[in-house]
């Protein structure tokens, strides 16, 4: 506010076009993303050819050429897309389930004044310092644990149901305080009639407010793809079933110590599943900016 | 209020248990005659004949159980995570009774897994488990030793390899050396007569006549792993002392073994900074002739072949370039040695796999362990095989590498089967590393690794 | 999108407004008839039960095995208490010392010239050139982050390895005539900033570009106007007006940092020096070359990532007045 005053206070004078304005950003990006662009290229160029001297693609003997589509005949085999499936499946449980908790909670730290709530956000921000790396043994025991009760043995070791609840509750932390900035930013006119007029809370959550974060969702869901399209340890460590291997399985199976590893496959097969991501990225793009203009937005 | 909004929670509760019911898969009992046995290995793509094996074996098994009434499936799972990884899923499987009935494993594990009952000895000695069946009787006798623990046979062999130091021919040839004295060397290694010194000569002397680049006269494994370990046996270093079941320090040869590796960059025979190379660089530097002696397994011949010498001849471009010999001694007259990373099969107990199918699993070992379906692995993986008929097993033969190097398992010794290895290793990784990159001297190094251990390991390692 | 655009920037200048005169009156009817007033439970039951299930459970059991000496060697059934025995190791090894200051210099360096620095030059850098080209700059940095890691190490071995192979050394090294060698050995501090540096600098870029956007247009055209140019506009427009996402991306990518591990360990694998706190405890507890554990050793390891953790997470709070920029929930204060 007190910006603002200040710079109408000052006198107004014509715009002038800034002739730098444009290209000084431009440069200093470019700059900055040298490296970035290097190593994409090199990735991209290394898939097509046998192997690489600094940037350029070389034959076996080191001579300029050596063009190839072998590194690409991973295509062909079937597994590859038993596989995708597989790790499409997941990701879109883990995304759907990471948004219904996380919105729900959000809601609730946004619009609802109970005890504990300053707390609960603040130790929501700790446990993102706990990752499923190092609470995996501890998570073994409790998964263990819940096996042994029986109504909810279907949420135990060795179960999807344990697996997924395990997968979504590493992306509670984020998810929780973006959805919670979502929330805080809608008006609450909507929803204060809708409330006086006797609606029930998850009616008016369901009906009314959901719609408002639409880019919300769509920027969690990003996050929660990313993480659940390159899940791993998670799927193989509690599960006995080989059924549900994910598509980084694939990629290990390419890099065994003691087997060839053709590198260059392996980038392939790297590219490939970065694929979906950057289709999901473009098409949600609008709404992932849309963060903080929708979300993030804490102060009041 | 309170009872309500426990309402709310419990139905929170149960809602999805209904929901995800449907889900859970199906565990059908099984006909009075069906047994699965479940068999876990850690495959890469060319070594999917570990879990293969076992499904063959029970097509010929099933043809004597018919008799019996019993109908016998397989169902391997081959997995691709880090050994690590691997070793955590079964621990965690075998607590909770879903282990697999059959696991490949690497043989250190056998202490761990004896002593924590998730496998069953097999036999009582190795002359028991050789009466047990004709199959085991034709195992390569140096094997059982690592398969036996607390005086027990607790695994079968099923597969190893060998870590030679390759040799480029033709280097050796352009610097002079005759043909003969060529085929002589692997030879000469292996009696102790052409030590680690002589090959730092030889790197220097190639280097200052230009037949090979500076820096490229001896490249090791670029990363961490036991292959080192066989440079400090090579000076004489012992790591395990079986009666006390401790690990062991051989502080000179330590030393030693710490003053080569940092001899090599100041000599100019490798790279400066040259440990932490990618393996994808590594392989397509040896692989194409510009070292002249490098340290590998045999594993790696299949993966140069198919993977960066494929152009310009395959094999036959290997065998015209390179020879392989043991990893030479650092004390001249001393017999070179190698080390060797079996891996075995072992029979999980009934409380970790849930089954009470043992008898049947070591049955279908049986079955697995003949020669055509090992040399199905050890050719298709370029991995040594581990019985004595396979020597003189014609597909087994063909394989030149393979049949030329099998007699290096003679020489080889094992990584020790003890729980704080990891961290000896480590430390000595760690220092090894710093002394090369000349961030630490020798004697500082050996220093460090002896205060790390203390704390680490304490009471179970001797220092000589 | 533009309401409530408009509605965010007319107040985000003022943290510590209340809320409540964003309304224009004051009527505060009874509880009841905004809905249950156990309603609360039902919305946070969900992530109430996983949080305490998969999180502070766990978090307890890591703590009680670091008191005991479960390993590979005693499976999870026949180990026993030692007491503070792992903890004591902890103090008495030498090299905590190393891995506490690499830990340091990495988190450090890496959070304030990539994850946050860098984070919002490239914010503010994309969002003043036209928009197809910010755009296509965003999704070039996001790639770190989506591609698997890898893959990723992968493409940074390759950039900094030594001649023939090695991407710098082959254009800008060799060509001027410098000696060259594998990169990643020679500078290795550098090397995992470099590597985590352009993964973490995404996460930031995104949540405080879509800050910047959200600035109304009327403030950001004003200052346009007025003459001011863009090193003002950042010091007194867009500063400001981002401080609630600046204190979260701290805080978040602080707490992250300290625990990750992965490219470090892909791409040095603890050599040269690098060896992390988090690393070492995954090493020792959790994963290693040969694949057996020394869990109670490890867990204990991690515990004091834990606490390290929750200390830093309680200064960044204090520090940044997190109680005050917690907006009140509006509805309750109608």
């Amino acid at each position: 506010m007190i910006v603002k005053s200040k710079l109408k206070a000052s006198p107004q004078t014509i715009p002038r076009t800034f002739p730098w304005g444009k290209v000084i950003p431009f440069t200093i990006l470019l700059a900055f993303s040298i490296p970035l662009i290097l190593g994409i290229y090199w990735i991209v160029i290394s898939t097509f050819s046998v192997s690489t001297r600094g940037l350029v693609p070389v034959d076996s003997a080191g001579n300029p050429g050596g063009l190839t589509l072998a590194n690409w005949s991973f295509l062909k085999d079937p597994i590859l897309w038993k596989l995708t499936l597989n790790t499409f499946i997941l990701a879109t449980t883990l995304t759907l389930g990471v948004l219904l908790v996380s919105s729900m909670a959000g809601y609730a730290l946004a619009r609802i004044n109970f005890k504990g709530r300053k707390s609960f956000l603040g130790s929501t921000m700790i446990l993102q310092a706990f990752p499923a790396t190092t609470l995996l043994i501890a998570t073994y025991f409790v998964l263990r644990f819940i096996s042994g009760v029986p109504l909810i043995s279907i949420f135990g070791y060795d179960t999807m149901g344990g697996v997924i609840l395990v997968s979504i509750s590493t992306q509670l932390p984020l998810g929780i305080w973006l959805m919670k900035g979502f929330f805080d930013a809608i008006p609450w006119d909507l929803e204060r009639a809708a409330l006086i007029d006797g609606c029930s809370r998850w009616r008016t959550f369901r009906q009314i407010l959901i719609p408002q974060i639409r880019p919300g969702i769509a920027a969690l869901s990003i996050f929660s793809f990313i993480t659940g399209w390159s899940s791993f340890l998670i799927p193989f460590s509690f599960m006995t079933n080989p059924d549900t291997a994910v598509i980084s399985t694939y990629m290990n199976r390419l890099m065994q110590e003691t087997a060839p590893v053709n590198y260059s496959a392996v980038a392939a097969v790297g590219l490939f599943s970065l694929l979906p991501v950057i289709f999901f990225f473009i098409f949600t793009q609008k709404y992932l900016l849309a963060i903080f203009a929708g979300g993030m937005k804490g102060g009041s | 209020m309170k009872r309500k909004s426990l309402i709310f929670l419990v139905l929170l509760l149960i809602v999805p248990l209904f929901l995800f019911a449907g889900g859970d898969q199906e565990k059908e009992a099984e006909g009075p005659k069906e047994v699965t046995i479940t068999i876990w290995t850690k495959a890469g793509e060319t070594e999917l004949w570990r879990g293969l094996a076992a499904v063959e074996a029970a097509k010929e098994l099933n043809k004597e159980l018919e008799s019996e009434g019993i109908v016998l499936t397989v169902e391997a799972v081959q997995e691709t995570a880090g050994w690590g990884d691997f070793n955590k899923k079964f621990t965690m499987a075998s607590e909770a009774g879903k282990g697999p009935d059959i696991l490949c494993t690497g043989h250190e594990n056998i202490a761990v897994y004896g002593s924590t009952g998730y496998i069953i000895p097999l036999a009582d000695s190795v002359e028991e488990i050789k009466a047990m069946a004709p199959e085991f009787d034709d195992v390569i006798e140096g094997l059982w030793d690592m398969t036996s623990w607390r005086g027990q046979i607790w695994g079968i062999p099923q597969d190893t390899e060998a870590r030679p130091m390759f040799f480029s021919k033709t280097k050796l040839n352009e610097l002079g050396w005759s043909d003969a004295k060529i085929a002589a060397l692997p030879d000469e290694i292996a009696k102790g007569n052409f030590t680690l010194d002589d090959m730092i000569e030889t790197g220097k002397e190639a280097i200052a006549k230009g037949v090979v680049e500076p820096g490229y006269g001896y490249w090791s494994r670029p990363k961490s792993g036991g292959d080192f370990i066989q440079y400090y046996m090579a000076y004489g270093g012992q790591i395990y002392d079986a009666e006390q079941d401790k690990l062991v320090i051989v502080k000179d040869a330590l030393l030693e073994w710490y003053k080569f590796q940092r001899r090599i960059v100041t000599e100019g025979v490798t790279p400066k900074n040259f440990l932490g190379t990618d393996w994808g660089i590594w392989h397509n530097t040896v692989s194409h002739n510009n070292a002249l002696f490098f340290a590998g397994g045999v594993w790696h011949f299949a993966e140069w072949a198919t993977q960066h010498v494929q152009d310009i001849g395959g094999m036959d471009y290997l065998f015209e370039n390179f020879g392989y010999a043991l990893q030479p001694t650092g004390i001249r007259g001393v017999a070179a040695q190698q080390m060797s990373h079996p891996l075995i099969y072992v029979v999980v107990a009934e409380d970790s796999s849930g089954n009470s199918n043992q008898d049947l699993a070591i049955r279908l070992l049986q079955k697995m362990t003949t020669k055509e379906l090992n040399t199905n692995h050890a050719v298709g993986s370029g991995h040594l095989g581990i019985l004595k008929s396979q020597a003189e097993y014609t597909p087994y033969k063909e394989d030149r590498l393979l049949s030329e190097t099998l007699y290096m398992l003679d020489y080889a010794f094992f990584q020790p089967n003890h729980p704080y290895y990891p961290s000896y290793w480590s430390a000595l990784w760690t220092n090894m590393e710093a002394v090369q990159n000349a961030a630490l001297t020798p004697e500082e190094g050996v220093a460090a690794v002896l205060e790390v251990l203390e704390v680490e390991i304490g009471d179970a390692l001797i220092i000589k | 999108m533009g309401f409530k655009a408009r509605h965010s920037s007319s107040t985000a200048g003022n943290p510590v407004q209340k809320p409540n005169l964003g309304g224009g009156f004051n009527l505060r009817p009874g509880k009841n008839s905004l809905g249950n007033k156990y309603d609360w439970l039902l919305f946070m039951g969900p992530a109430m039960l996983l949080v305490a299930v998969f999180f502070i459970t766990p978090v307890i059991i890591v703590f009680i095995i670091s008191f005991t000496n479960m390993s590979s060697l005693t499976g999870f059934s026949n180990w026993s208490w030692i007491g503070f025995e792992n903890w004591i190791k902890i103090f008495t090894h030498p090299q905590s010392g190393q891995h506490v200051e690499v830990t340091i210099i990495y988190v450090f360096f890496t959070l304030i010239l990539f994850n946050v620095g860098l984070a919002l030059v490239l914010a503010i850098l994309t969002t003043h050139i036209p928009k197809a080209a910010g755009f296509a700059f965003r999704a070039l940095w996001l790639v770190p982050r989506i591609t698997p890691v890898v893959v990723y190490i992968m493409m940074w071995r390759y950039l900094m390895a030594d001649s023939p192979y090695g991407i710098f050394n082959e254009l800008i090294f060799r060509p001027l005539g410098f000696e060259t060698s594998e990169m990643v050995a020679a500078y290795p501090y550098i090397a995992i900033i470099l590597v985590n540096g352009f993964i973490g600098a995404s996460f930031g870029m995104i949540i405080f570009t879509s800050a910047i956007e959200s600035i109304s247009k009327d403030i950001m055209n004003s200052s346009l106007v007025d003459g001011a140019n863009i090193l003002q506009r950042i010091k007194y427009i867009i500063i400001p007006q981002i401080k609630w996402p600046l204190m979260f991306v701290t805080t978040f990518q602080t707490l992250s940092l300290i625990t990750s591990f992965e490219q470090i360990m892909l791409l040095t694998d603890g050599a040269y020096g690098t060896e992390v706190w988090s690393l070492w405890a995954y090493h020792k507890g959790l994963n290693n070359y040969f694949g057996q554990f020394q869990w109670g050793f490890g867990m204990a390891l991690a515990g004091i990532l834990v606490i390290i953790s929750i200390v830093f997470c309680i200064l960044y709070l204090k520090f940044f007045k997190f109680s005050d920029m917690i907006q009140e929930p509006k509805i309750e204060t109608l």
